[in-house]
């Protein structure tokens, strides 16, 4: 595997940590997460009436002995996990006020996430949207499935412009089973039209996680002198005083991060603030090693 | 009422308000764009905010401009036209030239102070008035002071000037001074332009009327103040004239000063009168000397060694001590020497002489004269020397060589004498062509011999005014009509040589004919003293006038005059101030006493015109500290947000 999203060094690191789901997904093959489907597996779960049609073996006779009745021995089934990783690459996410841009950032986390899952049995699948979706890699565990990931983040660009929700719920439509959604997106769309899409999501028992990276600038606006500023997605200008904007913009960015990290909390859903001036191991480090902790 | 700009064409600088106009629109057009994502936060923030900070920036902008303006207009002078004064408004700037009268008189000491320091502390106390940027100069009248080119804005160099100004020996011209005054004042930005003449008003000063040609426009704003600092009551007696008599005088000789004290006040005064000469005290007199008359005082003294001396006439010192001591200068000589030229020393030739050189000279033990004789051919008279020469006389004289007549001419030119006396021997072609056209040495052309009808002609016409005869007027003291004439030279004087006839016969030729050549002069008789052609050596008068006439050829003693003070100096009776304004033409001046108290709020109050220059400097540091708060509240701001 050959590719600048993904270095050895930074993998070996990761070597231990895994990507641990909130809930139960479904899988086609054994894996490490449960599944909601009862059968035969080697962990019991629970008991249920017997009825017509059940297979006689699974009859359990010790409880048949004490009880006089017939009961069905269940078993929680160990699954392998379908992964979608949505990667935002509208224009606003070619923004940096360094050497990284959002869209490059997004792709370090898409490739050693993808790295991460394949390492443990789980498909991962890959989605690009700016105003649709772009590109969709279907999930797949096979080793070789992460270079086909990787190749498609080496040839990414932004453009386009950002309609999250749209692509989001096309998604959600297309998956059948249960699945981890990865956003990986600036969210720089309408509010209320996102959280419509990762409700949607989360009503069809998706796990959700959100990176919702922002440039450093975005986040303190510290420009030292007037200027004109021209959206990435629009074009459209406006001149002004940074002095006089900084602290009331400075708000509002707080408060919208405040209210994803609300609404995900309600809606729960993983909501991960990423300042792309931090390194992307580190964030991803700190949320897998939360995860585990829960 | 109206506004009015006292430097006008600095209204130019009014075009710097462009320069932040221009600054504030390129500034912004200089602004870098910058992509960013998140305009979502920024559009309606920055609508508000950019508002608000426009309205700041153009504040600001305002502000600016506003100083700018302000500096223009504050470098402009304006002043309201306003004719009076305005509560306690000191009236706009105002351009004031002193002509200070620093002539001797104004050092009468009048309680206990010259009258020229008093002038000096009250120009000092208008100087103390002008404010608002005003201009001044010193005048000193008479002007000791090389002419200035214009007003000093630096008031203490000027304070300066007044404090150092000192009296001069002479008195001056106020009409040129004020003139001089209003005309530096032309170039003047200043709304007042006022003249301030501190004098006593002399009388003496004020003999023609002063005309004062005033620019157009300054009409209404310049002004002449005369502070008068004379009185009528004064006490001043003064040496008027002391002098030697005659300058050169023979070593050994009895010589006579001459002096002349004058009383300027109307009580009669009576004073002690010391003479000094060469530094010593030689002796003193006291003289009565009655109210607004002259008393002369003579001193007789033996005449020091020779050489040249100087002496003063002194008298007690009074409240204008500077005319209190006249100086004079006298010449002593060894001898007196008179040469007489002959064309031979024969004993003819000198035997004619014998009547001139023996009134000179009469050898005898009881007469002594004061002159020596000598005599010279016309040929010696090229190597002569005129050292100790009282007078040369041309006697009965042929001709003179060349040489001859060019030492004549230096000796003439540097002050001596010569006196003709022409008889048969001389040659009139010579005497016409070469003395008279050529050298212009004999100042009339020779005709015929005179011999009258009825036998000898008399002196009938006598300039009496004239030094030589001014001692024979009064009766008894000398006749000249009493001479018989039988034959003399017709002359005739040159009309442009500026020959003057002294004395003439009854027929109206002349008899003694006088020219200035250079420093000396030339005298011309129409004869000689000798028998067969008048017996004028005979009469009484001869010997004395002949004397008068060496005496008054002697050349005069060195002048000194130049530190002796004007005999106009002494008389401080002034003007009547109340017809002063009569003198002016051209302009009405003020006059103020110089003791009246209010002196200064007079003039103040005629002061015109209000300044707008403090209330303008001031709203201008009102201005700048506005701005400076603005703009490093603006900057602050910006250093804020870039964390600086």
């Amino acid at each position: 595997m050959v590719s600048k999203y993904l270095d050895p060094n930074v993998v070996s690191r990761f070597s231990n940590l895994t990507l641990l789901p909130r809930g139960a997904v479904e899988g086609t093959v054994t894996g490490l997460h449960r599944s909601p489907y009862k059968g035969f597996s080697v962990e019991f779960s629970d008991h249920r009436a017997y009825t017509w049609g059940d297979e006689i073996r699974r009859i359990d006779w010790k409880v048949y002995a004490k009880t006089d009745r017939f009961y069905v021995k269940q078993y929680e089934e160990e699954t392998n996990l379908k992964a979608y990783l949505l990667l935002d690459t509208s224009a606003s996410m070619g923004y940096s006020s360094n050497a990284m841009t959002k869209l490059e950032y997004g792709c370090y986390l898409v490739a050693l996430l993808s790295y991460i899952l394949i390492k443990q049995q789980d498909a991962v699948g890959l989605v690009t949207f700016s105003d649709s979706i772009n590109n969709l890699i279907p999930p797949r565990s096979t080793p070789g499935h992460l270079q086909v990931i990787l190749n498609l983040l080496q040839g990414l660009k932004p453009a386009g412009k950002s309609t999250i929700a749209r692509p989001c719920h096309e998604i959600a439509s297309i998956l059948k089973r249960r699945a981890l959604v990865i956003l990986i997106s600036d969210l720089l769309d309408s509010e209320e039209e996102i959280l419509s899409a990762l409700k949607h999501f989360r009503h069809n028992k998706h796990e959700c996680v959100i990176f919702h990276t922002l440039d450093r600038m975005e986040l303190d606006f510290s420009f030292k002198e007037s200027l004109t500023l021209q959206d990435l997605e629009t074009g459209e200008k406006i001149f002004l005083y940074p002095h006089a904007v900084k602290e009331e913009y400075c708000k509002r960015v707080k408060e919208f991060i405040e209210w994803y990290k609300r609404v995900c909390s309600e809606s729960q859903i993983d909501y991960v603030p990423v300042d792309t001036s931090v390194s992307y191991e580190r964030v991803l480090a700190s949320y897998l090693t939360w995860k585990q902790t829960r | 009422m109206g506004l009015t700009f006292l430097s006008p064409w600095l209204l130019l600088g009014l075009s710097a308000v462009c320069i932040p106009i221009i600054l504030h629109f390129t500034g912004k057009r200089r602004k870098k764009t910058v992509f960013f994502p998140s305009l979502k936060f920024l559009i309606e923030v920055q609508k508000r905010t950019v508002r608000k900070v426009k309205i700041f920036q153009i504040l600001l902008l305002c502000v600016r401009i506003l100083c700018l303006a302000l500096l223009a207009l504050l470098l402009a002078r304006p002043v309201i036209r306003y004719a009076g004064r305005l509560l306690s408004n000191p009236g706009a700037s105002t351009g004031a030239v002193f002509v200070l009268d620093n002539s001797p008189s104004l050092g009468y000491v009048e309680e206990g102070t010259p009258r020229f320091e008093k002038a000096k502390l009250t120009a000092l106390k208008i100087l103390d008035t002008i404010t608002d940027g005003g201009s001044a100069l010193l005048l000193l009248n008479p002007d000791t002071l090389p002419s200035p080119a214009m007003l000093n804005s630096s008031l203490a160099v000027v304070r300066g000037q007044i404090r150092n100004a000192a009296l001069s020996k002479t008195g001056g011209d106020p009409g040129f001074s004020i003139n001089e005054a209003f005309h530096l004042l032309r170039f003047s930005p200043e709304f007042n332009k006022e003249v301030f003449f501190l004098t006593d008003l002399q009388r003496t000063s004020f003999q023609n009327p002063v005309r004062v040609n005033l620019d157009k426009g300054m009409e209404e704003r310049a002004k002449l103040y005369i502070v008068n600092f004379g009185s009528p009551d004064f006490n001043n007696l003064a040496v008027s004239e002391a002098g030697v008599s005659p300058g050169i005088c023979a070593q050994g000789q009895d010589l006579e000063v001459h002096s002349t004290i004058s009383n300027f006040s109307s009580t009669d005064r009576v004073v002690r009168v010391d003479l000094y000469i060469d530094g010593a005290r030689k002796t003193e007199k006291i003289v009565s000397v009655r109210g607004n008359s002259n008393a002369s005082v003579v001193f007789r003294e033996i005449s020091p060694s020779s050489g040249i001396h100087t002496g003063y006439v002194e008298i007690e010192p009074d409240a204008l001590t500077s005319d209190d001591r006249h100086y004079f200068s006298f010449e002593v000589r060894r001898k007196l020497e008179v040469i007489f030229v002959l064309d031979d020393l024969s004993d003819e030739s000198l035997k004619s002489t014998v009547y001139l050189a023996t009134a000179l000279n009469p050898h005898t033990g009881k007469i002594h004269s004061p002159f020596t004789v000598s005599f010279l051919s016309s040929y010696d008279l090229e190597r002569a020397s005129f050292e100790d020469c009282a007078s040369v006389i041309l006697f009965n004289l042929r001709q003179l060589s060349r040489r001859a007549l060019e030492r004549l001419s230096g000796y003439l030119r540097g002050g001596g004498s010569i006196i003709f006396f022409p008889g048969d021997r001389i040659d009139r072609s010579y005497y016409n062509s070469v003395l008279n056209k050529e050298y212009s040495i004999f100042p009339a052309r020779v005709e015929e011999l005179e011999n009258p009808v009825q036998g000898f002609s008399s002196i009938t016409l006598v300039d009496w005014r004239h030094p030589v005869f001014s001692k024979f007027q009064i009766p008894d003291q000398g006749d000249f009509s009493s001479a018989h004439f039988f034959k003399f030279w017709r002359l005739k004087p040159d009309s442009d040589s500026g020959a003057s006839i002294l004395a003439s016969f009854e027929n109206g030729l002349p008899f003694l004919i006088e020219k200035e050549y250079g420093k000396g002069k030339v005298m011309v008789f129409a004869g000689i003293p000798s028998s067969g052609w008048n017996d004028f050596f005979l009469q009484p008068v001869f010997v004395a006038f002949i004397h008068e006439l060496i005496h008054y050829l002697l050349p005069a003693g060195t002048s000194i005059s130049d530190i002796n003070p004007l005999r106009s100096e002494s008389d401080l009776t002034p003007v009547n101030p109340g017809k002063i304004s009569s003198y002016f033409e051209g302009i009405q001046p003020v006059v103020l006493d110089s003791k009246n108290p209010g002196l200064i709020e007079e003039i103040l109050l005629r002061r015109q015109g209000i300044s707008l220059r403090q209330a303008l400097v001031w709203f201008l540091l009102c201005l700048l500290l506005l701005e400076s708060i603005m703009s490093n509240w603006f900057v602050s701001k910006e250093r804020e947000t870039a964390g600086v």
